[in-house]
């Protein structure tokens, strides 16, 4: 019985630390925190083995990507995402987060498009130049 | 009689016809010269009003038609003027553009791929000087005469190109290869001396000294700043200490990681070892990083 209880809470805790977002505004608060500081500060995490902020954004990438699968995004939460995406280009030249939020920018290019007139000028050319070449290098991996 | 009678009343009649035709003509002349002078006189005053007129427009209208290129504007004029300044409408300004993340930090390559700058040409974007030597014509010209070279044996004595062959291994001429590359770009006036890097010891670093090089190494804050030769500017000649044929000495081709390191022979990193693999062990030290500052 015990041993029963045991695997109960340990996964119970487990639900309890992954993070979910549970609306788009909690998803646009926790993209919008993150700063070019994470990314710099990064090397000192390295030094000290902690956990990265890259990570951090990735997995939250990731879970909002998943949370947007059956929803329309808002131009908002696209925004936020374009930006995470940017500060990971910083440490990132795979642009691994590109593709980890291709599912939502294929469904939705052209509120991805809108939404990144919020950027600068250079980030906009930037973030719609990687997901335009990770969109077709997914769709025909040939070229 | 009758005859004289008639003539002095033919004069007569004609007398007084011609004083009627005369009094008729002045009334008429009097009215003519009336008339030319009303008309004068309602000439000036147009004109005056005319010459007033354009007045009141100087001073209500947007342009100055009438003013005089050099006449100086009236007090009116150029409050006006400065009214219809503050009332034109402007251009629109740009609103101001959000921070940039990736400005000077990330380019985009084909199909979307992220290139990440280099962090040393950033770093010594910061030392006009420094920056100024590695952008220079000269600068490039060495590092092209160098890496051409590199390609081939050259004579001992005369320099000249004796057979070509690959860029790799060493051949243990590298001082040979540089000197060249420096006096072929003009950086120095004529060829070096000196047949060792470092015997006697620091004898390359003093000779490029000589023509005017400086060694970051002992420069403040670059000292610190220069912990491998991935720092090192572009275009700087490294002169490391150690080996077994008296040090080696190599120019660095591009900023930071990008480029190679060439002498008699060219390699995708420095000499020393470091966190990537390294050439040639642990036997090299970095004693010098030369730049002419200016170019």
């Amino acid at each position: 019985m015990s041993k029963y209880l045991f695997l109960f809470l340990l996964t119970f805790s487990v639900n309890s630390f992954a993070s979910e977002f549970k609306s788009s505004d909690e998803i646009i608060n926790k993209l919008n925190s993150y700063q070019i500081s994470d990314i710099t500060g990064d090397a000192q995490r390295l030094k000290n083995k902690e956990k990265l902020k890259i990570d951090e954004m990735f997995d939250d990438l990731e879970t909002a990507a998943k949370y947007l699968e059956d929803k329309t995004p808002n131009e908002e939460i696209a925004y936020s995402l374009e930006r995470v995406c940017l500060l990971t280009f910083l440490h990132d030249p795979s642009s691994y987060s590109a593709e980890l939020i291709m599912s939502v920018y294929d469904k939705n290019t052209e509120l991805f498009k809108k939404a990144s007139k919020k950027l600068h000028s250079y980030d906009q050319k930037v973030i719609l130049e990687v997901l335009d070449g990770k969109s077709r290098a997914l769709r025909d991996p040939a070229s | 009689m009758p005859r004289r009678l008639y003539f002095y009343s033919t004069l007569i009649v004609l007398f007084f016809s011609i004083s009627a035709s005369l009094s008729a003509f002045g009334e008429e002349e009097d009215d003519i010269f009336g008339k030319t002078l009303e008309r004068i006189h309602s000439e000036s005053l147009t004109r005056s009003k005319l010459k007033k007129i354009p007045a009141k427009t100087e001073t209500q209208g947007t342009v100055c038609i009438t003013c005089q290129q050099g006449q100086t504007k009236t007090q009116n004029q150029r409050d006006l003027e400065a009214l219809n300044a503050s009332t034109t409408k402007q251009p629109r300004k740009n609103a101001k553009e959000p921070d940039c993340i990736t400005c000077d930090r990330v380019t985009v390559g084909a199909k979307g791929k992220i290139i990440i700058n280099s962090p040393a040409e950033n770093l010594w974007a910061q030392y006009a000087d420094i920056h100024a030597y590695s952008t220079s014509m000269k600068t490039q010209k060495m590092i092209k005469a160098a890496i051409d070279d590199s390609y081939w044996v050259l004579d001992k004595n005369t320099r000249r190109r004796l057979r070509q062959r690959a860029p790799a291994p060493a051949t243990g001429n590298c001082l040979r290869h540089v000197k060249l590359a420096l006096q072929q770009s003009d950086l120095a006036t004529e060829y070096l001396g000196g047949s060792r890097v470092n015997r006697p010891p620091r004898d390359a670093i003093n000779r490029l000294k000589k023509v005017g090089f400086k060694n970051l190494l002992e420069i403040p804050p670059h000292d610190k700043t220069i912990s491998n030769p991935a720092i090192a500017p572009k275009g700087a000649i490294l002169i490391y200490a150690g080996g077994y044929n008296g040090g080696h000495i190599e120019i660095k081709t591009d900023w930071g990681t990008k480029g190679t390191y060439v002498s008699d022979h060219q390699a995708p990193t420095s000499i020393m070892q470091n966190e990537l693999g390294g050439r040639a062990g642990n036997g090299y030290k970095l004693i010098g990083v030369m730049v002419k500052p200016g170019g």
